[in-house]
């Protein structure tokens, strides 16, 4: 289980707040959801643009995707499952061809035909209506995960090997609230270890960057 | 050595020389006693025994240690406080029904329906949420576990010591400290580490007697 409360609690355990055995409690597990919840939008920011898709039909969308539902439009909204096994236009690389049009190095797609995989770990879809969703895929459970409104029985939005990578960065945030204000060097190199695990996409393919002028 | 509540009163006032061995309290001084006793154990709830409790917005169907919730009115209930630890608390500013998610609440298995505000603290020895309410008689058994209890007559002197027109005793004061670290001990949270004394008992003492 890697819930929000299991995460809180590690933070106040690396804050020392909490000794071995104890629980933290109702104030100390708001400010710490507080905390997670910023956190989480936080990253979400950092993580860079969406593509932005207006739409007023039923709509499954691909990953990387913020939904702008139409005005007046009443849609159904299906989360991915699989996505185009070349991924999407990458927000980032204005001006060069996206992955759309072509396998990327070392896909074995043109042989085997696999034409589709599933989202990758991390992967986001927003939509904006008249209420707000955002949602992460987990890659440990296969499955979409809310990251509004969290709650502290429910699953984190990221997969269960960032839960201490995220508990360092709630505990960075508790330091003066509800720890001693003290930042231990160990405390220090936990922060930073989380914050790159967390804010460092490590692993994500990107198509050598090449001028195509001719 | 489960004592009375009358034990605990006679003892402390036989600890400040009030009565005489083999002698009673009458019931003037037990009645006062009592209400002694009551106050010392309100008094004792959210500091050494458990959080305070924090007022949470909101009608609520689960239960925190500390929070002090609205339950849901009508069919609905509020779920105690998953897996609680010796000392953990909680309360209900309303009437509602409450579930004890498990474990035991006053004194059964099956939901809890209070009639107004109520409060509530677990005592891990056995397994059950008790009631924080005042002694009714001076004839009730403590609801504390026996190896606290002993304790009691020491921590109720100074409250009763001006009654009596007493000074307290070198051993009163240091029993009194005593009891107050084991209730803690129990039913307080430990401190940033686990070497650190329970919160709730206040910094050390500094050097020379003094704070």
């Amino acid at each position: 289980m890697s819930t929000a409360r299991a995460c809180i609690v590690e933070a106040m355990k690396a804050l020392r707040v909490l000794a071995a055995g104890e629980d933290p409690d109702v104030d100390e597990l708001n400010e710490g959801l507080g905390a997670l919840q910023s956190i989480v939008l936080e990253i979400h920011e950092a993580r860079g643009p969406l593509l932005e898709v207006d739409i007023s039909t039923n709509y499954t969308p691909s990953e990387e995707q913020r939904l702008r539902v139409k005005t007046g439009s009443n849609v159904v909204v299906t989360m991915p499952v699989s996505v185009p096994f070349a991924g999407a236009v990458d927000p980032y690389d204005y001006g060069f061809l996206g992955g759309v049009l072509s396998p990327p190095v070392g896909s074995t797609q043109p042989a085997d035909g696999y034409q589709t995989r599933p989202p990758r770990d991390g992967a986001r879809i927003e939509v904006v209506d008249v209420t707000h969703a955002i949602s992460w895929y987990r890659g440990d459970i296969g499955a979409w995960q809310s990251a509004l409104g969290l709650t502290l029985d429910g699953e984190l939005p990221v997969s269960a090997r960032y839960t201490s990578s995220l508990a360092s960065l709630v505990a960075e945030r508790l330091l003066d609230t509800v720890g001693s204000g003290q930042m231990t060097p160990a405390l220090a190199t936990r922060i930073a270890r989380g914050r790159t695990a967390l804010f460092v996409r490590p692993g994500v393919w990107r198509d050598p960057v090449r001028a195509e002028y001719f | 050595m489960s004592l009375l509540v009358l034990d605990v009163i006679s003892r402390a006032a036989r600890l400040l020389g009030g009565l005489a061995s083999g002698s009673t309290l009458g019931s003037d001084e037990a009645a006062d006693g009592l209400v002694a006793y009551n106050s010392m154990k309100r008094a004792m709830f959210g500091t050494i025994i458990g959080p305070r409790l924090s007022v949470q917005p909101g009608v609520a169907t689960q239960a925190e240690n500390g929070g002090l919730y609205t339950g849901p009115a009508g069919p609905g209930v509020i779920k105690a406080p998953a897996n609680p630890r010796s000392g953990w608390r909680f309360g209900v500013n309303n009437a509602c029904t409450i579930s004890p998610n498990g474990t035991v609440i006053a004194g059964g298995s099956p939901n809890y329906v209070t009639t107004g505000p109520q409060n509530f603290w677990y005592r891990g020895d056995i397994g059950a949420w008790l009631i924080e309410a005042d002694g009714m008689s001076v004839t009730e058994g403590i609801e504390f576990p026996d190896e606290l209890v002993d304790y009691l007559p020491f921590m109720l002197a100074p409250v009763i010591s001006s009654e009596f027109g007493s000074d307290l005793t070198p051993e009163i004061v240091a029993g009194n400290a005593e009891g107050r670290q084991a209730f803690a001990r129990l039913y307080g949270r430990r401190g940033r580490a686990s070497q650190l004394p329970p919160l709730g008992l206040g910094p050390a003492a500094a050097p020379g007697g003094a704070g």
